[in-house]
């Protein structure tokens, strides 16, 4: 059965701190999941990526689907312990370098939707609202939906263009890496602390 | 370029003894060295493209390893990535996409013997033969002489010979010459078979079902669960669809399981033209219909020119590329011989019975086939519409609609107290067996429904299963010979001993096509008499001790 993603980004207010944006949500939305998040995309005709979030790994495939505008994702989880030694694989296989993305994000979730704010990201701070639907016909009344959720807590959505621009930023100001460190024997500092680190 | 701390061990490899007494003896020694093994079959696929990669696939995980051997040294390194077997099909789509797309299988069957960080393992049955591995886990670099003597030793008090280095990379060369590889995706993008067969046997074969000696089946069945739920979930993983359901699985979910179906025939050739027009009439694509295969067994018929006459249909399923045999009995046996014959002339990795008076929907076999595809231990059981049929009509129109299942016994039966079955009726009422036991989830350990147990949901008028549980069972009891009723309820109770699930198809079906005489109380009557007389052969092998001891 298809599945019909909608999902509304923009960027968090400037005047409201991140504490008073999280206890308002609170209030609402009682509880949420916190976690930090490292992305390392590849070859961006694959969109292929390495993540590590909710303390674990996770390979990443996104494929988009024939005249549609969701896509599909192959997803395969690595433990911790494994992470390391992926890595290696990874470099031998022939992804030397990727581009870095470090983040904290926190996932509110309600009903059937999900709220997530993400700070500290290359491209600034920002939320993402999504929801699955089954049905093409519930697209238009869940977008409403959602657009007033967000706006009850002073949220404002991207607009196409505004989005745009703001994916070519986020490429642009992304940093490539190296997955080793310059011995080639240990992986790259930056990587390794933002994954072994203590949280 | 290695990560500091990986695995490193010295390993010596060599071929195992030729004679089988040899073999038996280094078995023998081996068990009271180490104890008993950890056996498990292991599909091995060896990449060579940058560094030796390779995809290990073994009961517990799939491990992908870069390996590096230091000649001289024998000391070997790895790094492994650990993936769960849930997370296996995932992860071979991802390393296919990111080019790695072909490589060398190994499948075999692997012994392990571990003591004190020395493992000794046997691979049997790979592409190069069988051979041994004899390997010390070390820390660090600290390889010494010592280990190698240890080792050295050890294997000489075997008396096994390990490979020198010149040997190992002779081999080495050899198993990769000529040597075809194969995609890990086929041409539709599903899992090549060899990785979804050892998977499906080590992730999705979630019931497995063990007998004693003197149990007998009806034992067996009180103690046996129908309830299939997580095979539910693994197909909807595979498939994003419902495996117990109403509607039909978009075309997209292709199979590329092959199947024999089975046709017993006795003196209704008519029936049976239409019957194998139906097959042709699938909706499949050309390579489906090549893996096709139709067994029609002439169950000693009157007539002697039934082959002559099919030559049309069979043409027709040739020209379309399915398979066709055909094989005459000199007398009539009956069915379940007949059946048994016909399975055994199968080629195929899932059987299909069919009856020769059976039109099976245009979307029988897909939505059949897809389901094997996945799921290893089932047994699909499809409804039927009885139809009074005039043998002129044209069933091309007729096929392409679903048979309704309302005067199916499992969907919708009166039953009332006079009626003769497998138990009596105690509460004359309106029953339905599939929406009474949840689709035949509820109807496991021995459960009674009016007249019917789980068993008599077997109906072999259209019913599909893998072959290898078909033949494990011993497939139909002849002591059901030339006698209607009851063959396949015997049948059905010996798979689900066995391990099988049942499972309604309620996604597609098949038409039984009636004629105007069997409305004749004679007939009806003659068809009683039989089913009472098989009544008591059932009740005899099904309370026989020790029954499937036998058969395996």
């Amino acid at each position: 059965m298809a599945k019909f993603e909608i999902e509304i980004r923009g960027g968090l207010p400037t005047d409201l701190s991140k504490k008073a944006l999280l206890d308002h949500l609170t209030k609402e939305l009682t509880t949420y999941e916190y976690t930090r998040e490292l992305v390392l995309f590849f070859r961006y005709e694959h969109d292929f990526r390495f993540k590590f979030i909710h303390d674990q790994g996770e390979l990443v495939l996104k494929k988009k689907l024939e005249n549609q505008a969701n896509q599909k994702e192959w997803v395969t989880k690595i433990q911790k312990e494994d992470i390391s030694n992926f890595i290696f694989q990874l470099v031998h296989l022939g992804y030397t370098e990727g581009l870095l993305s470090t983040g904290e994000r926190y996932v509110f979730k309600k009903d059937n939707f999900e709220l997530c704010l993400k700070y500290e990201t290359p491209i600034g701070d920002f939320f993402e609202i999504e929801e699955i639907v089954d049905s093409e016909n519930a697209v238009p009344s869940t977008e409403q939906k959602l657009g007033a959720f967000i706006e009850q807590f002073g949220l404002k959505a991207w607009n196409d263009e505004e989005y745009t621009e703001i994916k070519k930023l986020s490429l642009q100001s992304l940093k490539k890496v190296s997955l080793l460190d310059e011995s080639g024997n240990s992986i790259n500092k930056e990587i390794e602390s933002f994954i072994y680190k203590a949280v | 370029m290695f990560p500091e701390g990986s695995d490193e061990r010295g390993v010596f490899w060599g071929f195992l003894p030729q004679k089988r007494l040899d073999l038996q003896k280094l078995f023998h020694k081996l068990s009271a060295t180490f104890g008993q093994p950890d056996i498990t079959d292991e599909l091995v696929i060896f990449f060579q493209y940058s560094g030796d990669f390779r995809i290990r696939i073994t009961n517990t995980s799939l491990k992908f390893l870069l390996k590096t051997r230091t000649a001289g040294q024998w000391l070997t390194k790895e790094i492994v990535t650990k993936i769960p077997l849930e997370e296996a099909e995932t992860f071979i789509r991802l390393i296919s996409a990111m080019g790695y797309e072909k490589g060398l299988y190994s499948l075999g069957t692997k012994y392990t013997y571990s003591k004190n960080q020395i493992s000794f393992i046997i691979r049997m049955n790979p592409n190069f033969g069988d051979f041994f591995q004899i390997k010390k886990t070390i820390e660090g670099e600290d390889f010494t002489e010592d280990v190698k003597s240890t080792l050295t030793n050890f294997l000489k008090e075997l008396g096994l010979g390990g490979w020198s280095d010149k040997e190992y990379e002779r081999h080495i060369e050899e198993v990769w010459k000529d040597k075809l590889h194969e995609p890990l995706l086929d041409e539709q993008y599903n899992l090549n078979k060899k990785i979804r067969d050892i998977l499906i046997q080590y992730q999705y074969s979630v019931k497995s079902n063990f007998f004693s000696e003197n149990e007998s089946i009806y034992d067996i069945l009180k103690r046996t669960s129908n309830d299939y739920t997580e095979l539910e979930k693994a197909f909807l993983n595979f498939t994003a669809h419902e495996l117990v359901s109403g509607d039909l699985i978009n075309y997209s979910n292709s199979f590329n399981v092959s199947a024999s179906i089975i046709i017993p025939y006795f003196n209704n050739l008519p029936f049976l033209i239409k019957c194998i027009k139906s097959i042709s009439l699938q909706n499949l694509t050309p390579t489906q219909f090549k893996s096709l295969e139709v067994i029609v067994v002439d169950d000693g018929s009157d007539s002697r020119e039934s082959e002559f006459v099919l030559q049309h249909s069979i043409s027709e399923l040739n020209s379309k590329g399915v398979k066709f045999q055909f094989i005459r009995m000199s007398e009539n046996q009956g069915r379940a011989f007949a059946r048994n014959l016909g399975a055994s002339a199968a080629k195929n990795e899932v059987l299909i019975f069919l009856d020769s008076d059976t039109l099976i929907e245009n979307n029988y076999i897909k939505e059949t086939l897809v389901r094997h595809q996945y799921l290893d231990n089932i047994v699909l059981v499809g409804l039927k519409q009885n139809i009074i049929f005039n043998i002129n009509q044209d069933i091309a129109d007729l096929v392409c609609k679903k048979p309704d299942f309302e005067n199916d016994f499992r969907y919708n039966h009166f039953c009332k107290k006079d009626w003769d079955g497998l138990y009596p009726v105690t509460d004359e009422r309106l029953m339905s067996c599939i929406e009474e036991t949840n689709k035949f989830k509820d109807f496991g350990f021995g459960k009674v429904l009016g007249p019917y147990d789980l068993p008599c949901m077997v109906v072999t008028n259209n019913v599909s299963l893998k072959k290898k549980y078909f033949d494990m069972v011993g497939g139909f009891n002849n002591h059901f010979s030339k006698v209607w009723g009851y063959e396949d309820t015997f049948l059905g109770a010996c798979l689900i001993a066995t391990g099988n699930f049942v499972l309604p198809l309620l996604s597609t079906g098949a038409y039984h096509l009636v004629t105007e005489s069997e409305h004749e109380s004679g007939v009806k009557a003659e068809k009683k008499s039989q089913l009472t007389r098989n009544f008591l052969v059932y009740k005899d092998l099904i309370n026989r001790r020790g029954y499937l001891k036998h058969q395996k």
